[in-house]
């Protein structure tokens, strides 16, 4: 992969990486630090990346890798605190502090999902992300990709109920 | 739960002969995950809200998947829209720059160390080589060992902090990047003090050829690195470098064009 390959990959794929990472850590000072080490490592292994699958697939499974990764290293870091200041859908303070806690209350959901059940979700949740592509990223048929939506979907309700 | 069986909605999966038949439940999630995301054509819709109209279970779980990823969506845009990208991609570079030149680095000099104790170690030279090569690798692995301990310390605390580490992993990039540009200096000055007394004692001793060699490789030296490390406006260079306003290539060539 050449350089200008590589500037192209990182324009069209750098916020997809960033809100994958977020989904997956709940965190977006992991999410900052998963998105540098993931476009280093394509960097480095570039000559690795033969062309046989979409150059989205082959950065999305490195993400994956590296957030697996970074979440081993702080195991236990949530979205708590980074929830705060991430609803500011609200317009009110009381509808921005609902939201907010709504937002705290999914992320720290998540926290408990398996990893498989995560990753769908969160893989699901990017723009223009087909369940075909998604597949090609995990290596699994498409039908499997929303069976495991379902049940990540079903785990969070339970988890989110009062 | 949903209706499956005689009271399920027919879809259109159930009217197509010779293909497996999916779960209700499937079909139900795969429409109703990508109607979240805006990508149902105009039948999977219908069918859609067919199963919705028949099943008030399915509605309810259709609104909270829309709910959640509107949700989630919303929350990686605030986390998209806070973000540098552009500063990223430079510090990325950098460090994979940094890396690079790490290893360059290491391999030059141990490409110096087999060739000087090939040339030095027959001769009985060894002592004098391994005190040139050693003494500036020491600082230098001591001061990664401390360099790597504190950073990790440092990133474990401004985690638990809660706070964002990428300017601080920038900043300590450039401090790091300095710093190594501060020990490559200690190093050749080290090297050159060595080498000049190497120099002295052969021609004193009469070992003119071992002077020689020891004259080369220092010219070689200061050929290839050390007017470029010492040279007017080096440290301005190297601090351009660390902040990713000037490439290796740059900074290597010895000139600034940006400010020429």
């Amino acid at each position: 992969m050449r350089r200008e390959d590589f500037e192209i990959l990182y324009a069209e794929q750098r916020e997809r990486v960033l809100a994958l990472a977020f989904h997956m850590t709940g965190s977006r000072t992991l999410a900052e630090d998963v998105l540098q080490e993931t476009f280093l490592l394509a960097w480095r292994h570039r000559a690795t990346f033969r062309g046989d699958a979409l150059a989205s697939t082959w950065i999305y499974r490195i993400a994956i890798r590296a957030t697996a990764r970074a979440r081993s290293r702080v195991p236990s870091r949530g979205m708590v605190r980074d929830a705060d200041d991430l609803a500011e859908s609200g317009e009110t303070p009381s509808e921005a502090a609902a939201a907010s806690d709504e937002h705290r209350r999914l992320y720290q959901a998540m926290e408990h999902l398996a990893d498989e059940q995560r990753v769908v979700l969160a893989l699901l949740t990017l723009r223009g992300m087909t369940a075909e592509q998604i597949g090609l990223v995990l290596g699994i048929p498409a039908n499997t990709v929303y069976s495991r939506a379902a049940a990540a979907r079903r785990r969070l309700r339970e988890l989110c109920a009062p | 739960m949903f209706l499956i069986g005689a009271q399920a909605p027919r879809t259109r999966w159930l009217q197509s002969p010779g293909m497996d038949t999916p779960d209700p439940q499937d079909r139900f999630h795969e429409l109703a995950e990508r109607a979240a995301r805006g990508d149902l054509s105009e039948p999977d819709r219908q069918e859609l809200d067919r199963i919705v109209s028949t099943d008030p279970n399915a509605a309810e779980q259709l609104h909270a998947i829309h709910k959640e990823t509107a949700m989630m969506q919303s929350a990686a845009t605030n986390v998209i829209d806070h973000f540098d990208f552009e500063r990223a991609r430079r510090a990325i570079t950098q460090r994979d720059r940094l890396h690079r030149s790490a290893l360059r680095t290491m391999l030059i000099t141990i490409g110096l160390c087999a060739f000087g104790w090939a040339v030095f170690g027959r001769s009985g030279g060894w002592p004098l080589l391994l005190w040139i090569v050693g003494l500036p690798l020491l600082p230098v692995l001591l001061w990664t060992l401390a360099n790597v301990t504190r950073r990790l310390h440092e990133r474990r605390l401004l985690l638990a902090k809660g706070e964002t580490v990428f300017p601080a992993l920038f900043e300590s990039t450039r401090k790091r990047t300095m710093n190594e540009f501060r020990l490559v200096q200690a190093g050749i000055i080290l090297v050159t003090v060595g080498m000049v007394t190497l120099i002295i004692e052969a021609v004193l001793t009469g070992a003119y050829a071992k002077a020689v060699v020891a004259g080369v490789m220092l010219a070689l030296l200061w050929f290839s690195a050390g007017h470029r490390i010492f040279g007017k406006g080096a440290s301005s260079r190297a601090e351009r470098f660390a902040e990713g306003e000037l490439t290796a290539e740059e900074f290597a060539r010895g000139k600034d064009e940006s400010r020429a």
